[in-house]
């Protein structure tokens, strides 16, 4: 009985033993674990202040000038600059159209696209990404516009705080 | 209440001249030296004969260096289908384009405009002439 007990805290030692080394093992050597840098966070709650300085960075199709466009049209009080240098915020994104196929024509009789587009804009004194947006249109009346105008509109709203 | 319109003739001094200067930098000057940039499927030309015939009183130059401001742009055409032409009977293209002017010695982006056409009348030359249009009123509304 008593050689039994024994040999299980034995068999119980080894197991914590081999655990302990796993674990160190994992830990690569000479890297203190001080260094680890504490998560920054992504998206802050930074506003976009009136009038700040926005480079809209090239995207796929040119999507960019239906966003600077959207900008236009929805009076978003921010200056749209070229030149990356000048600019105190960088909007940059992608953006997909998905063409109306014949199947779509024969049943629906539609041939309006479905747009996808998404959008993040940067500080670039902080790099912090103060706001970020995606839109989805199914059927879209104007196609890449309407999509450029969400996304204006929405940059709007962030401006006015009223981005829930 | 002397002090307060004092305080108001101060304020309206310093503050007309920035305001005006905000809107100086926003608009477009008749017979301003205008660039076009090639664009897509040649928009630009376009855009040069839509300028003609809409009477837009900019002066286009060839040379980006004398140039005032630029015009840059992105232009999209879908051609009628197969399945456009038999189900919908349709034989145009649908047409969206997007032009944005930028004033070439602060890189500000002065005005922008965006079309979608479905079903253009006269393909690339309807787009062009919406831009053209567009681009008359920016500068008559001189704002």
């Amino acid at each position: 009985m008593k050689t039994t007990k024994a040999v299980a805290k034995l068999v119980l030692l080894l197991f914590l033993f081999v655990i302990a080394h796993s674990v160190r093992a994992q830990v690569p050597a000479g890297v203190p674990q001080q260094n680890v840098a504490p998560p920054t966070p992504i998206i802050t709650n930074e506003s976009l202040p009136r009038g700040a300085r926005l480079y809209v960075a090239p995207i796929q199709n040119g999507f960019e000038t239906y966003i600077i466009a959207g900008i236009e049209k929805k009076k978003v009080p921010v200056v749209v600059v070229t030149d990356r240098d000048k600019a105190d915020y960088e909007l940059t994104g992608v953006s997909e159209t998905d063409k109306a196929g014949w199947a779509k024509m024969l049943f629906f009789g539609s041939q309006q696209t479905n747009e996808t587009a998404s959008i993040k804009v940067v500080n670039l004194t902080t790099s912090n990404v103060v706001f970020a947006y995606s839109v989805n249109k199914m059927n879209s009346v104007r196609g890449k516009q309407s999509a450029g105008e969400a996304v204006a509109k929405h940059i709007n709203e962030k401006i006015e705080n009223r981005y829930h | 209440m002397k002090g307060l319109f004092s305080m108001v003739v101060m304020v309206s001094l310093f503050a007309a001249p920035v305001l005006s200067e905000e809107t100086a930098t926003k608009m477009i000057p008749a017979g301003s030296r205008v660039f076009i940039a090639p664009m897509e499927d040649g928009f630009h030309e376009y855009l040069k004969a839509a300028f003609q015939a809409k009477q837009v009183p900019l002066t286009i130059v060839d040379d980006n260096k004398t140039a005032e401001f630029e015009i840059s742009g992105h232009s999209e055409t879908q051609k009628a289908s197969t399945a456009k032409k038999v189900f919908l009977w349709d034989w145009r293209s649908n047409e969206q384009a997007s032009i944005r002017v930028t004033n070439v010695k602060t890189s500000e982006v002065v005005f922008a405009y965006a079309v979608n056409k479905v079903s253009s009348a006269h393909g690339k030359k309807s787009t062009a002439e919406a831009c053209a249009k567009h681009v008359k009123e920016k500068i008559e509304s001189r704002r």
